[in-house]
């Protein structure tokens, strides 16, 4: 990824291998191939059953996000303190990168809405995904080969007042540990802008062998972090989950190579 | 028609029974009420035999990826544990030491193990498939390693009472107590320890495939069907592992059971 291993090993600092322009590397995004990556999601039924908290949730959330992309610095200094798993400057690093995931499309245009449901880039991952993803269970090959975006995304809470939650408490799972991925969400918690939609968040880290999308299913915990080929992948396996709010407009997916 | 002995009614139909009976409180999807789970997380019965039937070839070399780690890295590890205690009965100021240390380093978690022996064999081979194997073998090995020497050493020490002495009035060499006391001796033993180890050595290839650099194996697939949530596809799996644990117990049983038989006098 653009924002982790990339860093990892073009960059000098402190457990990277400082490769520097040595490398070459090939953008998914240029190739035409790219998937969406990180995004919100939660049940269909959860966001049916409770509205209004989804609503509250994203908006705060993306809030967060449009404030770690603001001033990257200083997010990388509030998920490090969040209990980082690399280091500060690696932190610092990504928290760069990934606001260039949040503000550029897979064609390269400034995006200004964060969370923006890009309805084109959407479908050229469901297109992709239901070329190259392999499943051995009949059953899901076929709901795969059926699945449209409205099984996927639903664009709807990311307008309109949010009012009264219907439950206040709310978590949300991580993809992985905490590192500036996920800044927004950090940021929101830091600076009080769930509180200020009524909302008590708990973020999970992941990690390992973590399933976001079947903790999220379970009810385990109300929000999940995910790719949007994971999500297409659980729901061809039968889950029932949707992309609330599309946080990386573009992927993060690279090769690398030396020259 | 041969008679049907008690002990096999109690041993081999009730537990038959029971088997048939839970497979249709799961097909009838009770136990999913009673687990409080749904039928996405835990597949009907049915279901996952329609996949495996599906997969068949797939699922078979996968199975034999598991195995070929399993069966070599068994005898490996029981060979070598064996010749350990042998050393340890015939030095034993050596012996004692060397079989707590081992008793030790058999409590270390597999998982620890794995990521260790995964630095290790970095450079055994550029082909991903060799190394990864190495990696496997060696862990499986180590496993049943440990759990041979504990028990062979009691079975190579633990003599009839004045079996010893009586060798000795024999004037009999160490190496003719090994082979005509010791050895024989030991053989019951050799078999709890394989009751021990078989099972273990599973699970031991079941988790080195997690950490393998090549996706390939019963327990690899099983990790990455849950990840992707496809419950039928990796409870397919599931059953070939159980399989494969069930099928290691029963041929050693059986041998069990004839070898101990032609013993007795």
């Amino acid at each position: 990824m653009t924002y982790n291993e990339l860093g990892l090993v073009k960059n000098d600092y402190e457990g990277a291998y400082g490769y520097g322009d040595s490398i070459g590397i090939i953008d998914m995004n240029d190739q035409g191939v790219a998937m969406l990556e990180d995004m919100i999601f939660c049940t269909r039924e959860f966001a049916a059953e409770n509205p209004n908290t989804v609503r509250a949730f994203v908006s705060a959330s993306l809030k967060g996000w449009a404030t770690a992309c603001a001033n990257p610095a200083e997010a990388a200094e509030i998920v490090f303190a969040a209990g980082s798993s690399v280091s500060a400057a690696h932190q610092a690093y990504m928290a760069e990168e990934v606001k260039k995931l949040c503000e550029t499309d897979t064609k390269g245009n400034k995006v200004t809405d964060y969370g923006h449901i890009d309805d084109e880039a959407m479908q050229q991952t469901l297109d992709l995904a239901k070329q190259y993803i392999k499943l051995s269970d009949s059953a899901a090959a076929d709901r795969l080969k059926g699945l449209t975006l409205d099984d996927i995304r639903d664009a709807s809470f990311l307008t309109g007042e949010p009012g009264e939650p219907e439950k206040k408490e709310v978590s949300i799972q991580l993809k992985w540990l905490p590192q500036a991925q996920f800044m927004g969400f950090y940021v929101a918690a830091a600076k009080g802008y769930y509180e200020e939609v009524g909302l008590t968040v708990t973020i999970i880290p992941g990690g390992g062998d973590i399933g976001e999308t079947t903790a999220v299913n379970n009810g385990t915990v109300d929000f999940g972090v995910t790719w949007v080929a994971n999500l297409i992948s659980a729901n061809a396996g039968g889950m029932e989950l949707i992309n609330v709010a599309q946080i990386y407009q573009r992927s993060g997916l690279v090769l690398v190579y030396k020259k | 028609m041969k008679k049907l002995r008690p002990s096999s009614v109690s041993s081999v139909l009730w537990p038959l029974l029971f088997g048939v009976l839970l497979l249709a409180l799961w097909q009838g999807q009770v136990l999913h009420r009673l687990l409080r789970t749904t039928t996405l997380i835990l597949p009907l019965p049915t279901r996952i035999l329609s996949v495996l039937a599906d997969n068949l070839p797939a699922v078979a070399a996968d199975a034999w990826a598991t195995l070929s780690v399993i069966l070599p890295g068994l005898a490996l590890g029981s060979a070598i544990g064996y010749l350990l205690a042998v050393l340890a009965t015939e030095s034993p100021r050596f012996g004692a030491t060397g079989l707590t240390v081992l008793a030790a380093v058999s409590a270390v978690p597999t998982v620890a193990l794995a990521a260790v022996i995964l630095q290790w064999t970095r450079d055994v081979s550029t082909d991903v498939s060799v190394r990864s194997y190495v990696m496997k073998l060696i862990l499986v090995t180590v496993v049943g390693v440990a759990s041979m020497t504990l028990n062979a050493y009691r079975g190579l020490t633990e003599l009839k009472p004045f079996a010893l002495d009586l060798m000795r009035s024999y004037a009999a060499d160490k190496r003719t107590v090994l082979l005509r006391l010791r050895a024989p001796n030991s053989l019951p033993y050799i078999f709890t320890s394989l009751r021990v180890s078989v099972p273990s050595c599973v699970i031991a290839a079941l988790v080195s495939e997690y950490f393998a650099e090549k996706i390939t194996g019963v327990g690899r697939r099983i990790r990455e069907c849950i990840l992707q949530a496809q419950y039928s596809t990796a409870w397919a799996y599931i059953v070939v592992s159980c399989l494969i644990g069930i099928v290691l117990f029963a041929v050693l049983t059986a041998s069990e059971k004839l070898i101990m038989r032609k013993r007795t006098r």
